[in-house]
């Protein structure tokens, strides 16, 4: 009945989902109920194991309905039944599109199926469903509106399962159902232009809306959604090299992201607090965090010399190749104003002056340093040799019928466009802080430790305990004063989305009254139907 | 090429601290003073990095300037100084375009390190403006930079150069390079787009509490980037250089042309900047990527 393969994709991605369930369930948690995780994590591996289209939707729905229920534990019932008609929407979709398939394909194996035989008319509409299915999971806009309510309200070790690990279930359906089963030759490019650029507007919004932020996960939801979009963006090209992009950004988003949400998770057991304007200069009390911290926000930034630069530079290159001139310019710009919501998590939690005062801190367990851990010395390793994560995807080229990358040293990042050397790059930053720092501290210095925080330069005057001198509360706002931004701000799909449940509300209450009428209308309305079937029976 | 290398930042360090010589001597004679002698900031840096530091807020605030500094020279090291030379052409072989329009990000980042660790709410002010107009700055020159990639078919900024015998890229791709000049003039902190360090607005800018030679670190850094900056536009878009003489030329007249510009302009505020940065000069660009 059901078919399972071991194929290189679904190895990498397992792969990924072992290092994250792994690490987390590390971590004390009195909230988590392990037979759920455990039914998620078997439902991922059957996902990515699947071999036959039932398969993959059984396994596609257990995913979705286990992860509602550990979601129910903490959120409000408006994020729950957000999530849960987005999820059920997913599905149907899915289920849709794979219906059609099997209809005229006449297999559920992917190895069987040929597309050609599904009737022209009918190959944009399954496209569609597919698209649905996927924006939904990874959170393209306008499929969003569940994703930011949820990541917030769940409980904070279980965000970094759904950022890191769920919403990679989209992407992994993009490439398993597009490039393996049904195969790009039987794709409309232009329907993936547009899902490209769907992608990348994603990505702009989401930054912006993630600079704006004034809770921590809210801000990390967000970048979950702009780098995704970026993902999408890349896969979309519908090429070999997208693919290696694209798999490249998955891999190191699932590790930033498994990093930062369990650092703010870490942060929020400490302190209990989960907004910028109620945190601030943590960096002296807690350094490794701050440092696992800054790590991860390097990477996610995409700066050399950490892994986040190698599928940057991927995505850049692929996107340089197929002279998507406009795409990149996109890309990069939201690229270039992630900096500032980068900025605004590292400041707001670890730096600036302290909000409120400190005590009924609590002690943290060192369980929650281990995924960090695991996460930042990938991201650093991956930095040194990023031709690495080019071994582990040509065997997954390779299966997939696409041209294998070529590369002469684990340690040079080579494409059609320019190469780097990740060895030299991360040698040269450690030796000039090393020359620099020795230069520093030859030299004896009686410089004064200041005691009290708020001995700075304040315009000649001195401040109070009364003046907020940590900005991270103001950070972002801004930005409201550049109009284009401000357009992005104050829009939002929620007012889309009420205007459909409103729609939907008003029709349901419409059919609700026919049920309500008299017995003699019901007997009319039998009636009725019954002319109407005489009727096209006699034509 | 470790020689190779220390020439290029010995270069960097005499040349950028003497066009801030000059550029604080022509503004003198734009304002009708004298200005100070040509070697003072040279000297400034000198003295600031044996003087002892007056305050001490911790570690991070001590590595903001040094991650600045690594930003500085890890950038200047992946640009070739000479056209077709197999002198100072540091690790260029192993960088590209892309590597070096980020890690010149890593000088902004570094200040914000270490200026948001020193808890000064003036000093993060400033450096949330400079964030925010680092959104519009990098625009122009992205899509300038991305033309020149896929009119060369190449990222490394050897090949760009080496394709411009022919003519310059200033003159084959005049709406990119406007563009990219325009960023330029802000990534160079003149003026309309210098609102960032503004001492009038923001308490003597985002470096309000360096002292000493963390300041020294500071200002070295910032020579040794603007002629990294420089360098990287002559090799973009003014055909690189053959000898040391044509370099320090063709440097010297984009500085000149900066400084005069920064002297006549009045200063935007940030949400001015960006808006005008992503009107105009994005725009100029975008329509020279298309004719490419």
């Amino acid at each position: 009945m059901f078919n399972f393969a071991m194929t290189p994709l679904g190895n990498l991605f397992f792969g990924l989902t072992l290092i994250v369930f792994a690490s987390l369930l590390l971590i004390k948690n009195e909230r988590r109920d392990l037979p759920l995780h455990i039914l998620l994590f078997a439902s991922l591996g059957v996902i990515f194991y699947a071999s036959d289209l039932i398969t993959l939707f059984v396994g596609w729905e257990i995913m979705s309905w286990s992860s509602y229920f550990i979601i129910a534990k903490s959120a409000r019932i408006e994020t729950l039944q957000k999530y849960i008609i987005f999820n059920l929407a997913a599905g149907f979709a899915l289920l849709g599109a794979i219906v059609l398939i099997v209809a005229f394909a006449g297999t559920t194996l992917y190895g069987e199926i040929d597309f050609g035989k599904v009737p022209e008319a009918l190959r944009v509409p399954i496209t569609l469903l597919l698209f649905v299915t996927i924006a939904i999971k990874s959170g393209i806009m306008p499929f969003h509106y569940w994703v930011v309510d949820t990541y917030e309200e769940s409980d904070h070790i279980f965000s970094a399962i759904l950022s890191a690990i769920i919403s990679k279930a989209g992407i992994f359906l993009f490439i398993v159902i597009f490039s393996q089963i049904i195969g790009y030759r039987y794709l409309h490019g232009s329907l993936f232009d547009i899902l490209a650029w769907l992608g990348v507007i994603t990505s702009i919004v989401a930054t912006f809306k993630a600079i704006s932020q004034e809770e921590l996960k809210r801000l990390l939801a967000y970048s979950s959604i702009a780098q995704i979009g970026y993902i999408v963006t890349v896969l979309a090209l519908l090429e070999g090299s997208g693919i290696e992009a694209g798999l490249y950004h998955t891999i190191i988003h699932t590790l930033v992201k498994l990093l930062l949400f369990v650092n703010i998770a870490s942060i929020i057991y400490i302190t209990g607090k989960t907004k910028f304007s109620q945190l601030g200069n943590l960096l002296y009390d807690y350094p490794a965090l701050f440092i696992l911290l800054l790590i991860g926000i390097i990477a996610l930034a995409g700066m050399p010399p950490l892994g986040g630069f190698n599928s940057k530079f991927l995505i850049y290159t692929t996107l340089l190749e197929k002279k998507k001139a406009l795409l990149l310019v996109a890309v990069m710009f939201s690229s270039a104003s992630a900096f500032l919501y980068c900025y605004k998590l590292i400041y707001g939690i670890y730096l600036g002056q302290a909000s409120g005062d400190k005590e009924g801190y609590r002690e943290l367990p060192m369980s929650f340093y281990i995924p960090q851990f695991i996460a930042a010395i990938i991201l650093v390793l991956l930095g040194i040799l990023p031709s690495l994560g080019i071994a582990l995807f040509n065997p997954i080229l390779g299966s997939l019928g696409f041209e294998v990358s070529s590369y002469s040293s684990l340690f040079e990042l080579h494409t059609a466009f320019a190469s780097f050397n990740g060895g030299v790059l991360m040698g040269l930053f450690g030796l000039v802080f090393a020359l620099i720092l020795l230069l520093v501290t030859s030299m004896r210095s009686k410089a004064v430790k200041v005691r009290d925080r708020y001995d700075i330069s304040y315009c000649g005057e001195t401040p109070d305990p009364q003046n907020n001198l940590h900005y991270g509360y103001g950070m972002g706002q801004e930005l409201r004063r550049i109009s284009f931004i401000r357009v992005i701000l104050e829009n939002s799909t929620a007012t889309y989305w009420e205007h459909i449940s409103k729609l939907s509300g008003d029709s349901s209450v419409m059919v609700k009254k026919l049920y309500s009428l008299g017995t003699q209308y019901i007997g009319l309305f039998i009636l009725l139907f019954f002319t109407i079937l005489l009727f096209l029976g006699v034509r | 090429m470790f020689l190779d290398s220390l020439a290029m930042i010995a270069l960097a360090y005499i040349f950028g601290f003497l066009y801030y010589g000059l550029y604080r001597n022509i503004s003198a004679r734009v304002h009708g003073r004298f200005g100070p002698s040509l070697a003072q900031s040279f000297f400034d840096s000198i003295k600031l990095f044996l003087k002892e530091n007056s305050t001490n807020f911790g570690w991070m605030f001590y590595a903001g300037p040094i991650i600045m500094m690594i930003g500085a020279i890890t950038t200047l090291l992946f640009i070739p100084y000479l056209n077709g030379s197999e002198h100072l052409v540091g690790l260029s072989q192993y960088g590209n375009l892309i590597l070096v329009l980020y890690l010149m990000v890593l000088e902004p980042l570094g200040n914000a390190m270490g200026i948001g660790s020193n808890g000064n709410p003036f000093g993060v002010m400033g450096i949330t403006r400079g964030l925010t107009r680092l959104i519009g700055l990098e625009l122009p020159f992205y899509i300038a930079a991305i033309g020149l990639m896929i009119a060369n078919h190449s990222a490394d900024i050897g090949v760009i150069m080496t394709n411009q015998s022919e003519g310059y890229n200033a003159f084959t791709h005049p709406l990119l390079f406007i563009g990219a000049f325009i960023s330029f003039l802000g990534f160079m902190g003149k003026s309309p787009f210098d609102v960032v360090g503004a001492p009038q607005e923001v308490y003597s800018g985002p470096a309000t509490e360096f002292s000493g030679k963390f300041f020294a670190i500071a200002l070295s850094q910032s020579a040794i980037f603007s002629f990294a900056k420089l360098l990287l536009m002559v090799n973009l878009f003014l055909g690189g250089a053959q000898s040391l003489v044509e370099l320090v030329a063709k440097t010297f007249v984009l500085f000149l042309v900066a400084v005069l510009v920064g002297n006549v302009y009045a200063r935007f505020t940030t949400a001015q900047s960006v808006e005008f940065l992503v009107r105009v000069p994005t725009g100029i660009a975008l329509v020279g990527l298309l004719f490419v």
